[in-house]
């Protein structure tokens, strides 16, 4: 009698036992790029940092932090220190179109031979100064596109055929636009992507791959059962794997389960990706 | 002695009344504990080893540290095992001492050679090392507060200095304290560009701050005759503070901390940890015992502080109480009363059925609580503690314990009987009655002391087990031990003496039962008398051939488990989902998860106790209005919360009052070799192949990661840059989980500091290599400085005992657990046939490990148990009837004894356990009480020269009333523990079925099957007269004796 309940026990454990619930996807191809990350400073085409040629005492500031200039327009007056050399007061003047965009020093202030007195730039005409280590100098050309924000670009303009001797590095250049330029501050540092081609891959996520060992399987759907395939590939960033062989475009494959799935077994999709 | 007390009552009266006052004293200051120590020792210990790998802390540090702790042992202490887990950035060494290692004493070691190992470590992982025990068998108690109208902090803030200053004078408690869960950080998140723009790197920072954290001595100055010490306090006091400190720049010049990050303080990245009651954020008490405190009273105490500080709580503020072991010790010691009381009673109804007379019931029954005081005095001098095994113990013997006094009181009453129908109308004299006393116990002291030690001697082999059978059954036989000897020396000494003094009259009063009984006398005797001359080659071989065949048939059937578990009423559902990103949505998960169960489990639940532990696991608990629905409740959150493939779950019962056992693999196979990424290739496949044949669903790889990469960076050193090298290194180690350099005390707590980056793209490689670095005012990607490599080293190790080894455990389902043996032995097979295919013919050792060892070796030694102590009973039997006939006899009683109790665990769904087993062996020792009766008296009245047919019937006749009221009062005595009532009855319930229903079958099959047996067909030697001539006398009045008249007329 005992094993009588015992054993209908487990039957009407089986009746109920559901189906493991599962999420596929349909294998297809994904574009990846290929990209090289760097961080870049931010100049100015024309940038003008202003210093004395001998000592002085700076008697008036003629502009202000972020004024606009003109070739020639005077921007400090200054005097020599000994009086007894009656010299008249030197006028510094801008040497270029822009805007005051540093100013070192205040009135009365003693100035030595060689110090910063203001920087003068143009921000309308800004580009991007990588420094890019000599061992992809074959990847990159003049014309790449380089991704600047998820949704802005911009192209290579130049690049550098003297290497750093401290740091092995070349100097890649990056015009911006005037447009993007409004977005962007002289001196500021951010990374930049260079696009160097892009690639079509069959990818899925790793979680859905199985290890034994050194193999590495892929469980399909196979009219509605599972059957684990021998897998080769790579490692991506973010959790991604290449397939390079073993599976198909089109092939439906799962990709999140809630237990370990053997051959044969018949499943649920729960969702499709 | 008994001439002593009966000649003068009240000195042992005296006596007696010290003892008990005694004895009830230190019953009260027996130490109380959940449960006895039924694990090893073992501590742990924890270092974070940051940013090096494993295999390299292990070369510099871990395999001297793991030496030292395994030899530990020259201090005189026994070491089990180490087992090391050498983890991504941390390592934790758990060392497992032998079985009666003190714990004090086995933390202390652990703790010595922590500190000598701070010595060596780098400043980082000195700091982080943690030394830490748990002690399971301590029980512990678990209590929610929240609130409806405050934050948790707020909570915490109003509710901490209300308890915890009084938590603080709980002794018993090894640590009581009130937790918020939301433990929180200062966050300095550094911005990469802006520190380029100044030319910094994180390293130069950190270390400004770090100074700025300390607090200076400034040395001693003098106050008129006194000197003072100076103290340079901290300069960081706040988050305004920081933000403001001023971080010095290779220019010259400083910036202030907020240019150049983002500070912030917050609930701490590592911790996403939460408690809800009912949908309420919670703050949770905890308390665990010191080893060797009275759990019961640190419970008691700690509740009653949250009573008395109640009403100073704020309004809304509530409190539940998750877990309280004084409440299950309090129902297990009630139940222990309500056990003990009834025996007694069920021993009074008995007793008064058979023998009618209400003073002699009483009497005997006087035996219970006077063997449980005595028991006490005992447990104290031996050091034992109550405990719910040492208590079942003491409720167990309460029924055995009787039969003495029954003997005894019987005895008395039947010569009484005897003198009075020759002596009609005559009263007895005082030394007449002593007499016929004295007489009466002489006459069945013999057996008494021999079905005593019997019922002791069996359990000296238990005294001579290890481990895990000592340390569940240890105390458990201690207890009837200590009750049931004390059980002598009341009834031969104190009950007769009592008897003497309730002696008033010996006016002849009928048994209630009286008529029935001397019809089941009288069909016993007919019945003997057609039996007695039948063949006995059957009746030897029957009991022993059955007994054998039910063996083989019914205990491979039984499930096996070392012990019952109690009833609960906690039901809980882990909810596993890797999928979770961050706090909220794991927080988001659980509450839809709550409300489903409890939409279920509808009015069968009083409330909800909710835990997350992390951003990716939580657990839902409900406690069930009666214990009795969780079968139902667990299949019902079984089928409702099925695996999807974002959320897993594991639905089961949670007993806080569990006898918390060591762990037991159902499956362990144990891999090692030279070449540790070979031993890892193969625990891959092992593990795929052993998931892919189906049987075991939780199977757990040890270490864990499948694929072990690690990423290298090696600054070029050739470069002539001035940027610092150890500072460069460093990068990695901000970029991912940030560095510490000490606490502040912020609104009154420890807060620590974390150091990171902000922005989250640096912890992928590539963005690692582009981290910018300003020099020579150029921004230089930081794979221009070095090199990145990609290794295949193992992030994670496992060592044992020094040896670089991988585990693969599993344990089953509760549907196939009953199963585990022979699944064991199939996977056993299948591994080593598999063996090449797992290895790939690489050196690497594959061993299967026996699954639950412990188990295994337990059962081991109590199958050497029994033995033992059935060849020590028969020895016992042998010294008193020197006639290996007789002792063969008497030892059929077991196996009459093994079929009743074979086949009530097969019919009850018991199980074979280790209590199971004591009762067998409990069983053989009570079994033969009853033939060494027959058989004692049977040659007695051989001696005296009756005819064989007539010495064995009046032999069954005389000694059939005290046979059946001590197997009675010892049946129903513990049959509310056969029945498995009441908190923790399952756990001795195996024991109480085998000893009832086996005592049982032995009592009335041996009642036949003996006399068969031990029949002789010998003539009378001397003329056939009963009882008269052949019993004791009672000299009558006046004749010469040695008793006086004194205080008794």
């Amino acid at each position: 009698m005992k094993t009588t309940i015992f054993l209908l026990s487990l039957l009407s454990l089986e009746a109920w036992a559901a189906k493991p619930q599962v999420s596929t996807q349909k294998l297809e191809l994904t574009t990846l790029k290929k990209t090289l990350l760097y961080p870049a400073i931010v100049k100015s085409r024309v940038e003008s940092n202003i210093k004395a040629d001998i000592d002085m005492i700076v008697v008036k500031n003629h502009v202000s932090l972020g004024q606009r200039v003109k070739k020639g327009d005077t921007l400090l007056e200054l005097k020599q220190q000994d009086t007894s050399l009656n010299y008249n007061n030197r006028f510094i003047k801008s040497p270029v179109d822009g805007i005051v965009a540093v100013i070192e020093v205040t009135q009365g202030q003693y100035v030595t031979r060689g110090e910063n007195l203001l920087l003068v730039n143009e921000p309308s005409k800004l580009f991007l100064k990588l420094e890019l280590p000599v061992a992809h100098h074959k990847d990159v050309q003049p014309g790449l596109k380089v991704q600047l924000t998820p949704t802005t670009q911009a192209q290579v303009t130049g690049i550098g055929s003297v290497t750093d001797s401290v740091f092995g590095t070349l100097p890649v250049e990056i015009e911006l636009s005037p447009d993007l330029a409004k977005d962007y501050i002289a001196g500021s540092i951010q990374n930049v992507e260079i696009i160097l081609g892009e690639q079509q891959n069959l990818i899925v996520s790793e979680k859905a791959l199985y290890f034994s060992g050194e193999k590495i399987f892929l469980p399909k759907l196979v009219n509605g059962k599972v059957k684990k395939n021998e897998v080769t590939g790579k490692s991506l960033s973010k959790g991604q794997f290449e397939i390079s062989s073993g599976a198909q475009v089109g092939e439906e494959v799962i990709v999140g389960s809630g237990e370990f799935l053997k051959d044969g077994d018949e499943v649920d999709v729960a969702k499709k990706l | 002695m008994l001439k002593l007390s009966l000649q003068n009552p009240i000195r042992l009266f005296a006596l007696i009344t010290v003892i008990a006052l005694i004895g009830i004293y230190f019953g009260f200051k027996l130490p109380i504990s959940l449960y006895p120590q039924t694990s090893r020792p073992v501590v742990q210990m924890n270092i974070n080893y940051g940013g090096q790998s494993a295999k390299e802390f292990i070369r510099r540090f871990g395999a001297n540290i793991e030496w030292q702790l395994e030899n530990i042992k020259n201090s005189g202490l026994v070491i089990e095992s180490v087992k090391s887990r050498y983890g991504h950035n941390s390592v934790s060494y758990n060392v497992s001492y032998d079985w009666n290692t003190p714990f004090a004493q086995a933390l202390k070691e652990v703790q010595t050679v922590a500190a000598g190992a701070k010595g060596m470590l780098p400043r980082e992982s000195a700091d982080s090392i943690s030394v830490w025990q748990w002690n399971e068998n301590g029980g512990f108690l678990a209590i929610s507060f929240y609130g409806q109208k405050q934050t948790l902090d707020e909570l915490y803030n109003q509710l901490d200095p209300l308890l915890t200053p009084e938590l603080k004078k709980i002794a018993d408690a090894e640590e009581a304290m009130l937790w918020n869960p939301e433990s929180k950080e200062i966050s300095i998140n550094l911005y990469p560009d802006k520190l380029a723009h100044y030319g910094l790197l994180p390293g130069e920072v950190f270390r400004s701050l770090d100074f700025s954290l300390v607090s200076l001595t400034g040395g001693e100055v003098r106050l008129g005759t006194k000197s003072a010490n100076i103290q340079i306090p901290s300069l960081l006091q706040s988050q305004s503070t920081i933000e403001n400190h001023l971080v010095p720049l290779k220019s010259g010049g400083k910036v202030n901390l907020k240019d150049i990050a983002d500070v912030s303080i917050g609930k701490s990245e590592k911790s996403s940890r939460s408690f809800k009651t009912d949908g309420k954020d919670s703050l949770i008490l905890f308390a665990n015992p010191k080893s060797g405190a009275n759990v019961k009273r640190m419970s008691e105490e700690i509740l009653e502080i949250i009573r008395k500080q109640e009403k100073l709580f704020p309004e809304g503020v509530a409190y539940k109480i998750l877990v309280d072991p004084s409440e299950f010790i309090r129902n297990s010691i009630s139940n222990l009363i309500k056990d003990v009381i009834l025996a007694a009673f069920l021993a009074v109804v008995v007793l008064f059925l058979f023998i009618g007379n209400f003073r002699n019931v009483v009497t005997a029954a006087i035996e219970i609580p006077l063997c449980m005081v005595i028991a006490f005095i005992v447990m104290k001098y031996t050091g034992m503690n109550l405990n719910l095994i040492s208590l079942g113990g003491l409720a167990l013997a309460a029924g055995m314990n009787v039969d003495a006094s029954v003997v005894v009181m019987e005895n008395i009453f039947s010569r009484q009987e005897q003198w009075a129908r020759s002596n009609p109308a005559q009263p007895m004299s005082l030394d007449q009655k002593i007499a016929l006393i004295f007489s009466s116990v002489q006459e069945v002291a013999l057996p008494i002391m021999l079905s005593i030690g019997t019922t002791l001697i069996v359990f000296i082999p238990l005294a001579m087990t290890t481990d895990l059978t000592n340390a569940i059954l240890g105390d458990l036989a201690k207890a009837v031990i200590y009750s049931h000897a004390a059980s002598a020396f009341v009834a031969l000494i104190i009950v007769p003496t009592i008897r003497l003094k309730l002696m008033r009259d010996t006016s002849l009063s009928a048994a209630p039962l009286e008529p029935f009984l001397k019809k089941v006398e009288s069909t016993y005797i007919a019945t003997i008398q057609k039996t007695m001359k039948l063949k006995k080659a059957p009746f030897v071989l029957a009991p022993f051939a059955l007994a054998a065949f039910l063996a083989w048939v019914i205990l491979p059937r039984l499930p096996k488990e070392i012990v019952g578990t109690p009833d609960t009423d906690w039901i809980f559902i882990s909810i596993t989902s890797p999928q979770s990103t961050s706090a909220r949505m794991m927080e988001n998960s659980v509450q839809e998860i709550e409300g489903r169960a409890t939409k279920l489990l509808g009015k069968n639940y009083t409330y909800t106790f909710v835990q997350q532990h992390s951003d990716t696991r939580g657990m839902v608990m409900l406690r069930l209005r009666d214990k009795s629905f969780m079968k139902q409740a667990v299949e019902m959150a079984q089928k409702e919360f099925v695996n999807t493939p974002e959320t897993y779950f594991y639905v089961d019962a949670w007993n806080p009052a569990e006898l918390p056992l060591p762990s037991m693999n159902h499956l362990e196979v144990k891999l090692a070799g030279k070449n540790y990424d070979e031993v890892r290739n193969s625990l891959s496949r092992l593990n795929f192949m052993v998931a892919e044949k189906g049987d075991y669903n939780r199977l757990n790889k040890t270490p864990f990661d499948p694929k072990a990469t690690v990423i290298t960076f090696t600054p070029y050193t050739y470069l002539n840059h001035q940027l610092s090298l150890p500072d460069l290194l460093e990068i990695t180690t901000y970029s991912s989980y940030g560095k510490s350099p000490g606490s502040l005390t912020l609104n009154g707590l420890m807060t620590p500091i974390r150091v990171g980056l902000a922005d989250k793209r640096y912890e992928s490689l590539e963005a690692l290599r582009a981290y910018p670095i300003k020099s020579n005012n150029k921004v230089i990607p930081l794979e221009a400085l070095g090199t990145f490599g990609q290794l295949d080293l193992p992030s994670e190790i496992y060592r044992q005992n020094g040896i670089e080894q991988a585990l693969l455990t599993s344990t089953l389902d509760k549907e196939k657990e009953g199963n585990w043996e022979s699944l064991a032995g199939t996977y056993k097979e299948f591994v080593e046939k598999n063996k090449t295919a797992i290895t790939q013919g690489k050196d690497v050792s594959v061993e299967f490990v026996q699954p639950k060892k412990e188990l295994f070796e337990a059962l081991s030694q109590i199958k050497v148990s029994l033995a033992i102590s059935l060849l020590l009973v028969a020895f016992l039997l042998w010294m008193q009837f020197q006639s290996f006939k007789l002792v063969g006899t008497i030892l059929i009683t077991i196996p009459l004894g093994l079929i009743g109790a074979f086949t009530a665990l097969y019919a009850m769904g018991s199980t074979l356990s280790l209590n199971s087993a004591l009762g067998v062996i409990l069983l053989n020792g009570i079994a033969v009480n009853n033939a060494i009766l027959i058989v004692e008296v049977y040659q007695q009245l051989l001696a005296k020269g009756l005819s064989g047919e007539t010495a064995l019937i009046e032999a069954c006749r005389s000694r059939l009333r005290p046979i059946l009221i001590t197997s009675l009062t010892t049946m129903l005595g513990m049959l509310p523990i056969a029945l498995g009532l009441g908190d923790g009855g399952k756990i001795l319930q195996p024991l109480g079925i085998v000893v009832v229903f086996g005592l049982m079958l032995s009592t009335f099959l041996s009642l036949v099957i003996i006399p068969v047996i031990l029949f002789e067909a010998r003539p009378a030697a001397l003329s056939e007269t009963p009882s008269t001539e052949s019993m004791p006398t009672v000299p009558a009045e006046g004749e010469g004796s040695e008793f006086e008249d004194s205080v008794w007329q």
